[in-house]
């Protein structure tokens, strides 16, 4: 098939790398359009096309003019399409849009799917075209947040998703969510669990010994969707009942406001480390050096860094957002808490602190146990390409 | 005749009409009998009696060019002060032109000479610390808030040279003395704290009515400082509990956070318990708040907050955080209640036992409140302490 897998930046996070190389790996020829932001090392996959988006105005319009002559030699009638297609009333997009479009149809794509829900604003007259199939991941807050305080997201949604030949879900939950927007969704829907690699799910070792600090871990950006204000008010109470917690925090970008005044009226200088940011592989070491992983965000689809932890065998602690009860069973395989109230996060925190042994090696092989079933990569392509088959297949 | 104390009065932008309370301290201050002028940064309307200079670093080339003769005159009028406040920036800053850019941002002092130079925020006297020094003037400064809680924080040390140079702090609270204290205000500097206070007059008792529906409401910006996110989660614990309750929210978003506190109000599943609105006018606050039965402020960052006193006054139930200048403001358990801060069990708990109480005990509450705020927080009072602080400082 030839599949172009749209997330605006090239590369993208760490589970759309995977998914391109993965079906790459099958394959399946891959056409990436965005913006380059690093060197995303396809050196190894011939099969993996990468045309990045121009910045400067000069280079947008040296690029459009490139792309027109080919397609004027070659189908002149698909370049009028698209010129009508792109059509914006504001300059800038205008052009922003053809280049796009023309770089799209020129591949001559079985599919196009797009990653983030948020950008199909400029896919808008590509998706009601309907020329190329157009695929949608179900992802997290551009799902389940942004429409709510921006009305032109969810205009879009209403008025693209009827017209979107299939959608892929982080997890089933995800999708009940998204048929507001469009009641015939869950029909052209499949459920891909993120996944992790073989190479993350064989990091693990057996060998696990107690330090007298309880090291807890988060990973993820400096949003208020991280619930990072909840957590630290739980780390508080851990603190003041006697818990020997030491808090690591590894995300990106500026400390807000809120979070930097917090730890100073709480005094949590000396239990919380927070790191601006690690390498994909340091991420995996530092999760697994952690006596346990919270993930506190009040909303996320299927955080990768819950799988992640799984395989590497660091007890998980989650709260009970939307697609988490699907990988998670409480007690079992990690520990469900109630979002927003730091009471319930510090709770089940101490649940993992005064674990026996064998309880966390249980709790360990039974998480690793259910990865298994449902969050390896092969599985995740398997399903991707079962979606990709039914959308050619229009659904038979 | 004993010459006027002159006041020179270091603000932001020049106070608009609606900011009553800076409107109202330079028109008592003048009545007081002291000479004010007022220095800004930026240079708008001036809608006080006293006069306002504003930075040279607002004037376009033209106006500049235009004004160069005066300048250059103005110099040579108070070369003295001048040449003094070169020679206590010379360590500040290694750069040259970066020492020559801060004289000329703060020409429209320098020219300007006062008897006493009071800044309205700690942050504005930041690259100003050698101001007073240089024309021989007492500098002060006000602690408010968000500056004294938050840029500190930020830029560590931020304030240190301020430290030195102060003669005197007037603070809302108690709370912010600490927090100077604990980043390096020097502890012998003297401090008086005048509070935030109202015009009782314009504060007339609300009439409420009890009801099947528990009317509860907060004045102030939707965002993190206030604290909405545990509030949310203590009402949440209240429906669970079956208590009809709608919550006003009066003051509009902080348009950043919006985002997030109306996924909270679904995440609660709270979308037909609370309504926002935007910010309003004296009327149409009153209308809202005559129908609240239990006001709540359960922010996480405060200086003192008149929102809170303006409730007590109309002799609301009141509920506040322990956060910031909040315990000094309602007085707990007489004149209100102060619930430990971040905490929404406690919350919802104190909100479950005022509702509960008797209508005697609710009777009580309300007259402390109002006695509390009339003894306390009274304009007329804050006046003649303002009065004292200008006149020991100078």
């Amino acid at each position: 098939m030839r599949i172009s897998i749209f997330a605006n930046e090239i590369p993208s996070t760490v589970f759309i790398e995977n998914m391109v190389k993965g079906l790459a790996e099958r394959g399946h020829n891959i056409f990436l359009y965005g913006k380059c932001i690093q060197n995303p090392h396809y050196e190894d996959y011939k099969n993996i096309n990468i045309i990045s988006e121009p910045n400067s105005k000069i280079s947008k319009v040296y690029f459009a003019l490139k792309y027109c002559f080919k397609l004027l030699v070659i189908n002149p009638k698909l370049l009028f399409h698209i010129y009508k297609l792109s059509k914006d009333k504001k300059k800038h997009r205008w052009m922003r849009k053809f280049n796009m479009y023309i770089t799209l149809y020129h591949w001559n794509l079985d599919i196009i799917h797009i990653q983030w829900a948020k950008s199909i604003s400029w896919l808008e007259a590509l998706i009601k075209d309907g020329r190329i199939n157009t695929v949608l991941s179900l992802r997290g807050t551009h799902i389940n947040v942004t429409p709510l305080s921006d009305p032109k997201t969810k205009i879009n949604f209403e008025v693209l998703f009827p017209s979107i030949k299939g959608f892929h879900s982080v997890s089933y939950a995800m999708i009940d969510e998204a048929k507001k927007y469009d009641m015939s969704l869950p029909n052209r829907s499949v459920v891909a669990y993120p996944a992790i690699t073989p190479t993350t799910y064989n990091l693990f070792t057996k060998e696990y010994t107690k330090t007298e600090q309880f090291n807890i871990i988060s990973i993820g950006r400096d949003h208020w969707i991280k619930g990072y204000t909840y957590a630290l008010d739980a780390l508080r109470i851990l603190v003041d009942e006697g818990v020997p917690a030491y808090y690591t925090i590894v995300a990106s970008g500026t400390l807000p406001d809120q979070l930097l005044f917090q730890i100073e009226d709480l005094d949590l200088y000396k239990y919380v480390n927070i790191i601006n940011g690690l390498p994909h592989t340091e991420v995996l070491k530092a999760v697994s050096k952690a006596d346990v992983l919270l993930m506190s965000s009040i909303e996320e689809g299927v955080p990768n860094v819950v799988l992640e932890a799984m395989a590497v065998g660091t007890p998980v602690v989650s709260t009970d957002c939307r697609g988490i009860p699907e990988i998670i069973d409480d007690g079992i395989t990690g520990y469900i808490t109630q979002a927003c109230f730091p009471d319930s996060i510090a709770s089940d925190l101490k649940k993992v602190y005064i674990q026996s042994a064998d309880e966390r090696e249980q709790m360990i092989l039974k998480a690793r146990e259910k990865l298994t079933k449902n969050h390896l990569l092969e599985i995740q392509l398997d399903n991707i390409e079962k979606l990709y088959l039914n959308v050619i297949n229009n659904w038979k | 005749m004993q010459k006027k104390k002159t006041i020179g009065l270091v603000v932001a932008q020049p106070p608009i009409y609606t900011e009553t309370f800076l409107m109202s301290k330079i028109q008592n201050l003048i009545d007081d009998g002291f000479e004010v002028v007022i220095f800004s940064n930026l240079n708008r309307a001036n809608n006080t009696q006293a006069p306002l200079y504003s930075s040279y670093t607002e004037l376009s080339i033209f106006k500049l060019m235009y004004n160069i003769p005066y300048i250059v005159f103005k110099i040579i009028q108070n070369f003295k002060a001048i040449s003094k406040y070169k020679k206590y920036i010379n360590t500040q800053y290694s750069s040259t032109v970066s020492k020559y850019k801060n004289i000329y941002s703060n020409l429209h002092i320098l020219f300007n000479p006062v008897d006493h130079l009071h800044f309205e925020f700690s942050v504005l006297a930041v690259d100003k610390e050698y101001v007073a020094k240089s024309m021989g003037a007492k500098m002060t400064v006000s602690f408010r808030g968000y500056d004294v809680s938050i840029s500190i924080l930020k830029n560590k040390g931020l304030f240190n040279t301020v430290w030195q140079n102060i003669d005197g702090v007037h603070t809302i609270s108690n709370d912010l003395v600490k927090r100077a204290l604990k980043h390096g205000m020097n502890p012998n500097t003297p401090v008086a704290k005048i509070t935030p206070a109202i015009n009782l007059s314009n504060f007339k008792p609300a009439n409420v009515v009890w009801g099947n529906v528990l009317h509860i409401t907060t004045t102030g910006r939707v965002s993190w400082k206030k604290g909405f996110q545990y509030v949310f989660a203590a009402l949440a614990i209240l429906k669970k509990q079956d208590i009809n309750f709608q919550y006003h929210i009066i003051g509009g978003f902080e348009e950043p956070e919006k985002e997030e506190f109306l996924f909270l109000v679904q995440h609660h599943q709270l979308q037909n318990d609370i309504t926002f609105h935007d910010k309003m006018n004296r009327e149409q606050l009153n209308e809202i708040l005559d129908q609240t039965h239990i006001y709540i402020q359960y922010s996480v960052q405060e200086g003192f907050c008149n929102a809170a006193i303006e409730a007590q006054a109309k002799g609301l139930l009141t509920i506040v955080s322990d956060a910031g200048g909040l315990p000094e403001n309602v007085e707990n358990d007489k004149s209100g209640w102060v619930v430990p801060k971040r905490n929404s069990v406690a919350l919802a708990n104190k909100i479950v036992e005022v509702y509960m109480m008797s209508n005697e005990k609710k009777k009580e509450f309300s007259e402390n409140a109002m006695i509390h705020v009339s003894r306390n927080f009274d304009i007329r009072k804050q006046q003649d302490l303002f009065r004292e602080f200008f006149n020991q400082a100078s």
